[in-house]
Protein backbone atom coordinates (compact mmCIF):
# COMPACT_ATOMS: atom_id res chain seq x y z
CA UNK A 1 0.00 0.00 0.00
CA UNK A 2 1.20 3.49 -0.73
CA UNK A 3 2.19 5.12 2.49
CA UNK A 4 4.09 8.19 3.57
CA UNK A 5 6.80 8.23 6.20
CA UNK A 6 4.69 9.90 8.84
CA UNK A 7 1.97 7.29 8.68
CA UNK A 8 4.02 4.40 9.94
CA UNK A 9 2.30 2.43 12.69
CA UNK A 10 3.40 2.97 16.24
CA UNK A 11 4.87 -0.48 16.52
CA UNK A 12 6.93 -0.53 13.38
CA UNK A 13 10.55 -0.24 14.32
CA UNK A 14 12.26 2.78 12.88
CA UNK A 15 15.53 3.62 14.59
CA UNK A 16 16.90 7.12 14.57
CA UNK A 17 13.71 9.15 14.56
CA UNK A 18 11.94 9.48 17.85
CA UNK A 19 8.88 11.51 18.65
CA UNK A 20 10.34 12.98 21.79
CA UNK A 21 14.01 13.54 22.59
CA UNK A 22 15.13 11.24 25.31
CA UNK A 23 18.27 11.41 27.38
CA UNK A 24 20.01 8.69 29.33
CA UNK A 25 18.29 9.72 32.54
CA UNK A 26 15.02 8.74 30.92
CA UNK A 27 16.04 5.11 30.58
CA UNK A 28 14.53 4.31 33.95
CA UNK A 29 11.21 5.89 33.00
CA UNK A 30 11.42 4.06 29.73
CA UNK A 31 11.79 0.73 31.47
CA UNK A 32 9.00 1.53 33.93
CA UNK A 33 6.62 2.46 31.12
CA UNK A 34 7.51 -0.70 29.24
CA UNK A 35 6.71 -2.77 32.31
CA UNK A 36 3.41 -0.93 32.65
CA UNK A 37 2.67 -1.63 29.02
CA UNK A 38 3.34 -5.34 29.44
CA UNK A 39 1.18 -5.47 32.58
CA UNK A 40 -1.61 -3.71 30.72
CA UNK A 41 -1.31 -6.22 27.89
CA UNK A 42 -1.37 -9.13 30.34
CA UNK A 43 -4.46 -7.68 32.00
CA UNK A 44 -6.18 -7.56 28.62
CA UNK A 45 -5.15 -11.08 27.65
CA UNK A 46 -5.84 -12.68 31.04
CA UNK A 47 -9.43 -13.82 30.28
CA UNK A 48 -8.24 -15.97 27.41
CA UNK A 49 -5.51 -17.53 29.52
CA UNK A 50 -7.99 -18.37 32.29
CA UNK A 51 -10.47 -19.86 29.81
CA UNK A 52 -7.76 -22.01 28.21
CA UNK A 53 -6.47 -23.25 31.56
CA UNK A 54 -9.99 -24.11 32.74
CA UNK A 55 -10.90 -25.81 29.45
CA UNK A 56 -7.92 -28.16 29.65
CA UNK A 57 -8.25 -28.76 33.40
CA UNK A 58 -10.01 -32.09 32.75
CA UNK A 59 -7.98 -33.14 29.76
CA UNK A 60 -9.66 -33.50 26.40
CA UNK A 61 -13.03 -34.74 27.68
CA UNK A 62 -14.94 -31.44 27.22
CA UNK A 63 -13.59 -31.15 23.69
CA UNK A 64 -14.74 -34.66 22.84
CA UNK A 65 -18.13 -33.75 24.30
CA UNK A 66 -18.24 -30.63 22.17
CA UNK A 67 -17.36 -32.32 18.90
CA UNK A 68 -18.85 -35.78 19.32
CA UNK A 69 -21.58 -35.99 21.93
CA UNK A 70 -23.36 -32.67 21.62
CA UNK A 71 -24.17 -32.25 17.93
CA UNK A 72 -26.14 -29.08 18.65
CA UNK A 73 -22.89 -27.18 19.18
CA UNK A 74 -21.25 -28.52 16.10
CA UNK A 75 -24.29 -27.45 14.12
CA UNK A 76 -24.13 -24.06 15.79
CA UNK A 77 -20.51 -23.78 14.71
CA UNK A 78 -21.49 -24.67 11.15
CA UNK A 79 -24.29 -22.08 11.24
CA UNK A 80 -21.86 -19.45 12.47
CA UNK A 81 -19.43 -20.30 9.69
CA UNK A 82 -22.07 -20.17 6.96
CA UNK A 83 -23.44 -16.83 8.15
CA UNK A 84 -20.11 -15.14 8.83
CA UNK A 85 -18.32 -16.36 5.71
CA UNK A 86 -21.16 -15.48 3.32
CA UNK A 87 -21.80 -12.07 4.85
CA UNK A 88 -18.14 -11.06 5.10
CA UNK A 89 -17.13 -12.24 1.63
CA UNK A 90 -20.25 -10.67 0.16
CA UNK A 91 -19.68 -7.35 1.83
CA UNK A 92 -16.07 -7.20 0.66
CA UNK A 93 -17.13 -7.96 -2.91
CA UNK A 94 -19.83 -5.29 -3.22
CA UNK A 95 -17.82 -2.81 -1.15
CA UNK A 96 -14.66 -2.93 -3.27
CA UNK A 97 -16.76 -1.94 -6.29
CA UNK A 98 -18.60 0.76 -4.34
CA UNK A 99 -15.36 2.07 -2.84
CA UNK A 100 -13.87 2.48 -6.30
CA UNK A 101 -16.79 4.68 -7.29
CA UNK A 102 -16.72 6.67 -4.04
CA UNK A 103 -12.99 7.26 -4.20
CA UNK A 104 -12.25 7.56 -7.90
CA UNK A 105 -15.38 8.49 -9.88
CA UNK A 106 -16.72 11.99 -9.56
CA UNK A 107 -20.47 12.41 -9.92
CA UNK A 108 -23.21 14.59 -8.53
CA UNK A 109 -24.54 13.43 -5.19
CA UNK A 110 -21.45 11.38 -4.39
CA UNK A 111 -20.76 13.02 -1.07
CA UNK A 112 -24.44 12.91 -0.08
CA UNK A 113 -24.58 9.15 -0.62
CA UNK A 114 -21.27 8.66 1.15
CA UNK A 115 -22.49 10.68 4.14
CA UNK A 116 -25.59 8.48 4.25
CA UNK A 117 -23.29 5.46 4.52
CA UNK A 118 -21.39 7.11 7.37
CA UNK A 119 -24.58 8.06 9.21
CA UNK A 120 -25.95 4.54 9.01
CA UNK A 121 -22.55 3.18 10.03
CA UNK A 122 -22.65 5.23 13.21
CA UNK A 123 -26.26 4.34 13.87
CA UNK A 124 -26.63 2.19 16.97
CA UNK A 125 -27.94 -1.26 16.09
CA UNK A 126 -30.88 -0.61 18.41
CA UNK A 127 -32.14 1.68 15.66
CA UNK A 128 -31.42 -0.53 12.64
CA UNK A 129 -32.75 -3.72 14.15
CA UNK A 130 -36.45 -3.00 13.61
CA UNK A 131 -35.88 -2.01 9.95
CA UNK A 132 -33.94 -5.25 9.49
CA UNK A 133 -36.73 -7.20 11.12
CA UNK A 134 -39.35 -5.59 8.87
CA UNK A 135 -37.31 -6.38 5.76
CA UNK A 136 -36.65 -9.96 6.79
CA UNK A 137 -40.41 -10.46 7.22
CA UNK A 138 -41.22 -8.74 3.93
CA UNK A 139 -38.62 -10.71 1.91
CA UNK A 140 -39.50 -13.92 3.77
CA UNK A 141 -35.99 -14.24 5.10
CA UNK A 142 -37.10 -14.45 8.72
CA UNK A 143 -35.70 -17.42 10.61
CA UNK A 144 -33.30 -18.33 7.78
CA UNK A 145 -29.55 -17.67 7.53
CA UNK A 146 -30.37 -15.11 4.85
CA UNK A 147 -31.96 -12.89 7.49
CA UNK A 148 -28.46 -12.41 8.89
CA UNK A 149 -26.43 -12.70 5.69
CA UNK A 150 -28.18 -10.22 3.41
CA UNK A 151 -28.23 -7.22 5.77
CA UNK A 152 -24.70 -8.25 6.79
CA UNK A 153 -23.52 -7.85 3.20
CA UNK A 154 -24.82 -4.29 3.01
CA UNK A 155 -23.58 -3.00 6.35
CA UNK A 156 -21.79 0.20 5.29
CA UNK A 157 -18.64 -0.43 7.32
CA UNK A 158 -16.59 -2.21 4.64
CA UNK A 159 -17.55 0.31 1.94
CA UNK A 160 -16.45 3.14 4.21
CA UNK A 161 -13.15 1.55 5.19
CA UNK A 162 -12.29 0.54 1.62
CA UNK A 163 -13.12 4.01 0.33
CA UNK A 164 -10.61 5.47 2.79
CA UNK A 165 -8.04 2.91 1.64
CA UNK A 166 -8.85 3.41 -2.04
CA UNK A 167 -8.10 7.13 -1.77
CA UNK A 168 -4.43 6.26 -1.23
CA UNK A 169 -4.21 4.58 -4.65
CA UNK A 170 -2.57 7.14 -6.99
CA UNK A 171 -4.74 8.27 -9.89
CA UNK A 172 -1.73 7.93 -12.24
CA UNK A 173 -1.68 4.19 -11.60
CA UNK A 174 -5.28 3.87 -12.76
CA UNK A 175 -4.77 6.20 -15.73
CA UNK A 176 -1.76 4.17 -16.84
CA UNK A 177 -3.75 0.94 -16.61
CA UNK A 178 -6.51 2.63 -18.60
CA UNK A 179 -4.12 2.72 -21.59
CA UNK A 180 -3.93 -1.08 -21.56
CA UNK A 181 -7.55 -1.96 -21.04
CA UNK A 182 -10.89 -0.24 -21.24
CA UNK A 183 -12.49 -2.48 -18.68
CA UNK A 184 -12.74 -0.94 -15.23
CA UNK A 185 -13.44 -4.34 -13.70
CA UNK A 186 -10.11 -5.62 -15.04
CA UNK A 187 -8.32 -2.59 -13.65
CA UNK A 188 -9.90 -3.14 -10.25
CA UNK A 189 -9.07 -6.82 -10.26
CA UNK A 190 -5.52 -6.66 -11.66
CA UNK A 191 -4.25 -3.30 -10.41
CA UNK A 192 -6.29 -2.00 -7.49
CA UNK A 193 -7.06 -5.17 -5.55
CA UNK A 194 -3.39 -6.20 -5.28
CA UNK A 195 -2.46 -2.64 -4.26
CA UNK A 196 -4.98 -2.37 -1.45
CA UNK A 197 -4.80 -6.02 -0.38
CA UNK A 198 -4.18 -5.19 3.32
CA UNK A 199 -7.25 -2.96 3.43
CA UNK A 200 -9.40 -5.63 1.79
CA UNK A 201 -8.22 -8.28 4.21
CA UNK A 202 -8.78 -5.92 7.13
CA UNK A 203 -12.36 -5.25 6.00
CA UNK A 204 -12.95 -8.97 5.55
CA UNK A 205 -11.54 -10.01 8.93
CA UNK A 206 -13.41 -7.30 10.83
CA UNK A 207 -16.70 -8.00 9.03
CA UNK A 208 -16.30 -11.72 9.69
CA UNK A 209 -15.66 -11.12 13.39
CA UNK A 210 -18.59 -8.75 13.67
CA UNK A 211 -20.97 -11.36 12.25
CA UNK A 212 -19.35 -14.17 14.21
CA UNK A 213 -19.92 -12.40 17.51
CA UNK A 214 -23.38 -11.01 16.76
CA UNK A 215 -25.89 -11.66 19.53
CA UNK A 216 -28.76 -9.19 19.27
CA UNK A 217 -29.43 -9.84 15.58
CA UNK A 218 -29.91 -13.64 15.73
CA UNK A 219 -32.22 -13.33 18.73
CA UNK A 220 -34.50 -11.00 16.79
CA UNK A 221 -34.18 -12.43 13.29
CA UNK A 222 -34.31 -16.15 14.06
CA UNK A 223 -36.32 -18.40 16.32
CA UNK A 224 -35.45 -22.02 15.51
CA UNK A 225 -32.80 -23.30 17.87
CA UNK A 226 -31.23 -25.51 15.19
CA UNK A 227 -30.51 -22.43 13.08
CA UNK A 228 -28.89 -20.37 15.82
CA UNK A 229 -25.23 -19.48 15.51
CA UNK A 230 -22.95 -20.76 18.24
CA UNK A 231 -22.74 -17.34 19.92
CA UNK A 232 -26.30 -17.76 21.22
CA UNK A 233 -25.96 -21.43 22.16
CA UNK A 234 -22.85 -20.86 24.28
CA UNK A 235 -24.95 -18.87 26.66
CA UNK A 236 -27.19 -21.85 27.44
CA UNK A 237 -24.32 -23.77 29.02
CA UNK A 238 -24.38 -23.66 32.83
CA UNK A 239 -21.89 -21.20 34.30
CA UNK A 240 -18.84 -23.04 35.57
CA UNK A 241 -19.41 -26.10 33.36
CA UNK A 242 -16.07 -27.12 31.85
CA UNK A 243 -17.85 -27.82 28.56
CA UNK A 244 -18.58 -24.11 28.38
CA UNK A 245 -14.91 -23.20 28.59
CA UNK A 246 -13.98 -25.73 25.94
CA UNK A 247 -16.82 -24.58 23.68
CA UNK A 248 -15.99 -20.90 24.00
CA UNK A 249 -12.35 -21.68 23.29
CA UNK A 250 -13.37 -23.50 20.11
CA UNK A 251 -15.66 -20.63 19.23
CA UNK A 252 -12.83 -18.15 19.65
CA UNK A 253 -10.55 -20.22 17.45
CA UNK A 254 -11.89 -18.92 14.13
CA UNK A 255 -11.40 -15.18 14.76
CA UNK A 256 -8.12 -15.88 16.54
CA UNK A 257 -6.71 -17.84 13.60
CA UNK A 258 -7.89 -15.22 11.14
CA UNK A 259 -6.43 -12.44 13.17
CA UNK A 260 -3.06 -14.08 13.89
CA UNK A 261 -2.70 -14.92 10.24
CA UNK A 262 -3.61 -11.44 8.98
CA UNK A 263 -2.47 -9.32 11.90
CA UNK A 264 -0.28 -6.94 9.89
CA UNK A 265 -2.98 -6.35 7.30
CA UNK A 266 -5.62 -5.64 9.95
CA UNK A 267 -3.37 -3.17 11.74
CA UNK A 268 -2.48 -1.39 8.54
CA UNK A 269 -6.10 -1.20 7.45
CA UNK A 270 -7.14 0.12 10.84
CA UNK A 271 -4.61 2.91 10.49
CA UNK A 272 -6.66 4.16 7.53
CA UNK A 273 -9.89 3.65 9.44
CA UNK A 274 -8.89 6.29 11.97
CA UNK A 275 -7.93 8.81 9.31
CA UNK A 276 -11.27 10.34 8.55
CA UNK B 1 -11.22 7.35 -15.05
CA UNK B 2 -14.19 9.07 -16.64
CA UNK B 3 -16.55 6.38 -17.74
CA UNK B 4 -20.28 6.62 -17.34
CA UNK B 5 -20.66 2.87 -16.88
CA UNK B 6 -18.32 2.96 -13.88
CA UNK B 7 -21.21 4.31 -11.86
CA UNK B 8 -22.90 0.94 -12.25
CA UNK B 9 -20.29 -0.52 -9.92
CA UNK B 10 -21.90 1.34 -7.05
CA UNK B 11 -25.26 -0.22 -7.83
CA UNK B 12 -25.05 -3.56 -5.96
CA UNK B 13 -23.90 -1.92 -2.76
CA UNK B 14 -26.28 0.99 -3.01
CA UNK B 15 -29.33 -1.14 -3.87
CA UNK B 16 -28.79 -3.39 -0.85
CA UNK B 17 -28.01 -0.43 1.35
CA UNK B 18 -31.27 1.24 0.37
CA UNK B 19 -33.32 -1.96 0.63
CA UNK B 20 -31.98 -3.09 4.00
CA UNK B 21 -31.29 0.17 5.79
CA UNK B 22 -32.74 3.32 4.27
CA UNK B 23 -36.18 2.24 3.01
CA UNK B 24 -37.00 0.26 6.18
CA UNK B 25 -35.84 3.19 8.24
CA UNK B 26 -38.26 5.46 6.40
CA UNK B 27 -40.90 2.85 7.17
CA UNK B 28 -40.20 3.10 10.85
CA UNK B 29 -40.94 6.83 10.65
CA UNK B 30 -44.27 5.89 9.15
CA UNK B 31 -44.94 3.52 12.04
CA UNK B 32 -43.88 6.07 14.61
CA UNK B 33 -46.49 8.55 13.44
CA UNK B 34 -49.46 6.25 12.85
CA UNK B 35 -51.88 4.84 15.36
CA UNK B 36 -51.53 1.15 14.53
CA UNK B 37 -51.12 -1.26 11.63
CA UNK B 38 -54.89 -1.55 11.10
CA UNK B 39 -56.28 1.97 11.26
CA UNK B 40 -53.14 3.56 9.77
CA UNK B 41 -54.32 6.84 11.22
CA UNK B 42 -51.79 9.66 11.34
CA UNK B 43 -51.47 10.68 14.98
CA UNK B 44 -48.62 13.22 15.03
CA UNK B 45 -46.60 12.85 18.20
CA UNK B 46 -49.07 10.78 20.22
CA UNK B 47 -46.79 7.73 20.17
CA UNK B 48 -43.95 9.79 21.57
CA UNK B 49 -46.21 11.09 24.33
CA UNK B 50 -47.28 7.58 25.24
CA UNK B 51 -43.71 6.39 25.18
CA UNK B 52 -42.47 9.12 27.52
CA UNK B 53 -45.11 8.09 30.04
CA UNK B 54 -43.95 4.50 30.01
CA UNK B 55 -42.05 3.74 33.22
CA UNK B 56 -39.88 1.06 31.62
CA UNK B 57 -38.89 3.30 28.75
CA UNK B 58 -37.84 6.00 31.20
CA UNK B 59 -35.86 3.49 33.18
CA UNK B 60 -34.21 2.14 30.03
CA UNK B 61 -33.28 5.63 28.79
CA UNK B 62 -31.93 6.60 32.17
CA UNK B 63 -29.76 3.49 32.43
CA UNK B 64 -28.53 3.65 28.86
CA UNK B 65 -27.74 7.36 29.25
CA UNK B 66 -25.98 6.90 32.56
CA UNK B 67 -23.91 4.10 31.17
CA UNK B 68 -22.78 6.03 28.10
CA UNK B 69 -22.16 9.24 30.04
CA UNK B 70 -19.95 7.39 32.47
CA UNK B 71 -18.28 4.85 30.19
CA UNK B 72 -17.26 7.11 27.30
CA UNK B 73 -15.43 9.86 29.25
CA UNK B 74 -13.78 7.19 31.40
CA UNK B 75 -12.45 5.20 28.47
CA UNK B 76 -11.35 8.37 26.67
CA UNK B 77 -9.42 9.64 29.70
CA UNK B 78 -7.77 6.34 30.53
CA UNK B 79 -6.90 5.54 26.91
CA UNK B 80 -5.46 8.99 26.24
CA UNK B 81 -3.37 8.93 29.40
CA UNK B 82 -2.02 5.51 28.53
CA UNK B 83 -1.36 6.41 24.91
CA UNK B 84 0.51 9.60 25.87
CA UNK B 85 2.58 7.69 28.38
CA UNK B 86 3.31 4.86 26.00
CA UNK B 87 4.27 6.92 22.98
CA UNK B 88 6.74 8.82 25.08
CA UNK B 89 8.45 6.10 27.00
CA UNK B 90 7.61 2.56 26.08
CA UNK B 91 9.57 0.37 23.73
CA UNK B 92 7.81 -1.04 20.71
CA UNK B 93 6.73 -4.45 21.84
CA UNK B 94 4.95 -6.54 19.21
CA UNK B 95 3.28 -8.72 21.84
CA UNK B 96 1.47 -5.68 23.17
CA UNK B 97 0.12 -4.80 19.76
CA UNK B 98 -1.67 -8.14 19.49
CA UNK B 99 -2.89 -7.91 23.07
CA UNK B 100 -4.50 -4.49 22.65
CA UNK B 101 -6.64 -5.74 19.83
CA UNK B 102 -7.61 -9.08 21.33
CA UNK B 103 -10.80 -8.05 23.20
CA UNK B 104 -12.30 -6.69 20.00
CA UNK B 105 -12.16 -10.11 18.34
CA UNK B 106 -12.84 -12.08 21.50
CA UNK B 107 -16.48 -13.24 21.49
CA UNK B 108 -18.67 -11.65 24.12
CA UNK B 109 -19.66 -15.15 25.22
CA UNK B 110 -16.11 -15.86 26.39
CA UNK B 111 -15.77 -12.94 28.74
CA UNK B 112 -19.33 -13.47 29.95
CA UNK B 113 -18.59 -17.07 30.81
CA UNK B 114 -15.61 -16.04 32.89
CA UNK B 115 -17.55 -13.26 34.51
CA UNK B 116 -20.31 -15.67 35.49
CA UNK B 117 -17.87 -18.19 36.86
CA UNK B 118 -15.65 -15.91 38.91
CA UNK B 119 -16.69 -12.31 39.18
CA UNK B 120 -20.43 -11.64 38.92
CA UNK B 121 -21.04 -12.73 42.52
CA UNK B 122 -18.84 -9.92 43.79
CA UNK B 123 -19.45 -7.06 41.37
CA UNK B 124 -22.91 -5.48 40.87
CA UNK B 125 -24.33 -5.57 37.32
CA UNK B 126 -23.80 -1.93 36.38
CA UNK B 127 -20.16 -1.94 37.44
CA UNK B 128 -19.67 -5.29 35.72
CA UNK B 129 -20.81 -3.86 32.41
CA UNK B 130 -18.64 -0.79 32.93
CA UNK B 131 -15.52 -2.87 33.64
CA UNK B 132 -16.18 -5.13 30.68
CA UNK B 133 -16.62 -2.09 28.45
CA UNK B 134 -13.34 -0.55 29.59
CA UNK B 135 -11.53 -3.83 29.12
CA UNK B 136 -13.07 -4.52 25.74
CA UNK B 137 -12.55 -1.23 23.93
CA UNK B 138 -9.76 0.40 25.92
CA UNK B 139 -7.07 -1.39 23.97
CA UNK B 140 -8.56 -0.42 20.61
CA UNK B 141 -8.78 3.22 21.67
CA UNK B 142 -5.18 3.21 22.88
CA UNK B 143 -4.11 1.71 19.58
CA UNK B 144 -5.94 4.28 17.45
CA UNK B 145 -4.52 7.11 19.54
CA UNK B 146 -1.01 5.68 19.39
CA UNK B 147 -1.21 5.44 15.62
CA UNK B 148 -2.17 9.11 15.45
CA UNK B 149 0.45 10.17 17.98
CA UNK B 150 3.31 8.44 16.23
CA UNK B 151 2.16 9.84 12.88
CA UNK B 152 2.23 13.46 13.97
CA UNK B 153 4.70 16.05 12.75
CA UNK B 154 7.69 16.02 15.08
CA UNK B 155 8.99 19.47 14.17
CA UNK B 156 6.13 21.17 16.04
CA UNK B 157 7.11 19.52 19.28
CA UNK B 158 10.70 20.48 18.61
CA UNK B 159 9.67 24.10 18.09
CA UNK B 160 7.61 24.12 21.29
CA UNK B 161 10.55 22.67 23.18
CA UNK B 162 12.92 25.31 21.87
CA UNK B 163 10.41 27.99 22.86
CA UNK B 164 10.70 26.68 26.39
CA UNK B 165 7.53 24.61 26.75
CA UNK B 166 7.81 21.90 29.35
CA UNK B 167 6.58 18.35 28.83
CA UNK B 168 3.11 19.12 30.19
CA UNK B 169 2.69 22.21 28.00
CA UNK B 170 3.97 20.31 24.98
CA UNK B 171 1.35 17.64 25.59
CA UNK B 172 -1.64 19.90 26.26
CA UNK B 173 -0.89 22.63 23.74
CA UNK B 174 0.67 20.71 20.88
CA UNK B 175 0.14 16.98 21.04
CA UNK B 176 -3.52 16.77 22.05
CA UNK B 177 -4.82 19.44 19.61
CA UNK B 178 -2.79 17.73 16.91
CA UNK B 179 -4.63 14.47 17.24
CA UNK B 180 -8.04 16.12 17.71
CA UNK B 181 -9.54 14.42 14.63
CA UNK B 182 -8.53 11.01 15.95
CA UNK B 183 -9.87 11.89 19.40
CA UNK B 184 -13.14 12.88 17.80
CA UNK B 185 -13.24 9.65 15.86
CA UNK B 186 -12.40 7.59 18.95
CA UNK B 187 -15.11 9.40 20.87
CA UNK B 188 -17.80 8.59 18.31
CA UNK B 189 -16.59 5.01 18.13
CA UNK B 190 -16.76 4.77 21.92
CA UNK B 191 -20.31 6.14 22.01
CA UNK B 192 -21.46 3.59 19.45
CA UNK B 193 -19.56 0.82 21.24
CA UNK B 194 -21.00 1.81 24.61
CA UNK B 195 -24.44 1.16 23.15
CA UNK B 196 -23.24 -2.27 22.04
CA UNK B 197 -22.74 -3.30 25.65
CA UNK B 198 -26.13 -4.93 25.30
CA UNK B 199 -24.37 -8.01 23.97
CA UNK B 200 -22.68 -8.58 27.28
CA UNK B 201 -25.70 -7.40 29.21
CA UNK B 202 -28.01 -9.85 27.46
CA UNK B 203 -25.61 -12.76 27.83
CA UNK B 204 -25.05 -12.00 31.51
CA UNK B 205 -28.53 -11.07 32.64
CA UNK B 206 -31.01 -12.06 29.90
CA UNK B 207 -34.10 -10.15 28.79
CA UNK B 208 -35.32 -9.19 32.24
CA UNK B 209 -32.24 -8.01 34.08
CA UNK B 210 -31.71 -6.17 37.33
CA UNK B 211 -33.36 -2.72 37.33
CA UNK B 212 -29.98 -0.99 37.29
CA UNK B 213 -29.03 -2.43 33.90
CA UNK B 214 -32.39 -2.51 32.16
CA UNK B 215 -31.16 -0.94 28.92
CA UNK B 216 -32.97 0.40 25.89
CA UNK B 217 -32.30 -2.79 24.00
CA UNK B 218 -34.09 -4.79 26.70
CA UNK B 219 -37.09 -2.52 26.28
CA UNK B 220 -37.03 -2.92 22.50
CA UNK B 221 -36.54 -6.70 22.72
CA UNK B 222 -39.49 -7.12 25.02
CA UNK B 223 -41.66 -5.15 22.64
CA UNK B 224 -40.45 -7.18 19.69
CA UNK B 225 -42.02 -10.14 21.42
CA UNK B 226 -45.34 -8.27 21.35
CA UNK B 227 -44.76 -7.11 17.76
CA UNK B 228 -45.48 -3.56 18.84
CA UNK B 229 -44.03 -1.76 15.79
CA UNK B 230 -45.30 1.65 16.86
CA UNK B 231 -43.54 1.51 20.16
CA UNK B 232 -40.26 0.15 18.82
CA UNK B 233 -40.15 2.62 15.92
CA UNK B 234 -40.91 5.56 18.17
CA UNK B 235 -38.26 4.53 20.68
CA UNK B 236 -35.70 3.85 17.95
CA UNK B 237 -36.28 7.22 16.28
CA UNK B 238 -36.13 9.09 19.55
CA UNK B 239 -32.93 7.27 20.36
CA UNK B 240 -31.42 8.05 16.94
CA UNK B 241 -32.24 11.74 17.41
CA UNK B 242 -30.36 11.78 20.72
CA UNK B 243 -27.33 9.95 19.37
CA UNK B 244 -27.01 12.18 16.31
CA UNK B 245 -27.48 15.31 18.39
CA UNK B 246 -24.55 14.24 20.54
CA UNK B 247 -22.48 13.43 17.47
CA UNK B 248 -23.34 16.76 15.84
CA UNK B 249 -22.52 18.75 18.98
CA UNK B 250 -19.17 17.04 19.34
CA UNK B 251 -18.47 17.48 15.64
CA UNK B 252 -19.10 21.23 15.81
CA UNK B 253 -17.15 21.53 19.05
CA UNK B 254 -14.20 19.73 17.50
CA UNK B 255 -14.27 22.04 14.46
CA UNK B 256 -14.46 25.16 16.65
CA UNK B 257 -11.74 23.89 18.91
CA UNK B 258 -9.22 23.05 16.20
CA UNK B 259 -9.96 26.37 14.47
CA UNK B 260 -9.38 28.35 17.66
CA UNK B 261 -5.98 26.72 17.99
CA UNK B 262 -4.62 27.56 14.58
Amino acid sequence: MVRSEGRRGFFEKKPGKKLYKRGKEKNLLDAAASVLLVLFALFIVSPVIVVAVRAFSEGTKPFVDFYVWKPVYLRGLANSLVISLSASLGTVLVSVLAAYVFAKVKFRGRSVIFYLYIIVMMMPFQVTLLPQYIVSRRFELYDSPGAMILPGIFVPFAAFLLTQVMKSVPDELIEAARLDTGSTLRIIWHIIVPTIRPGIICAWVLSFTEQWNAVAEPIILMETREKYPLAILLNEIQPGDILGFAATLMFFLAPLLLFSFFEDEVMEGLGDYGLK
Amino acid sequence: MKKKTDLLLLLPSLAGFLAFFIVPFVYSFYYAFTENAFTKKFVWFDNFGRLFENEYFKLAMKNTGEFTLLAVPLTMAISLALALLLVRFARRLPFVKSALFLPVILPSATIVMLWNAYISDFVPPFNSLLLIFLWKYGGLNVMLMLTALSGMDKSMLEAARIDGANAFQQTVRVTVPNIAPTLFFTFILSVVNSLKIFRESYLLYGNYPDEGVYMLQNFLNNHFAKLNYQYISTAAIFFAVIVYTVVAVVFVAEKKWSESIW
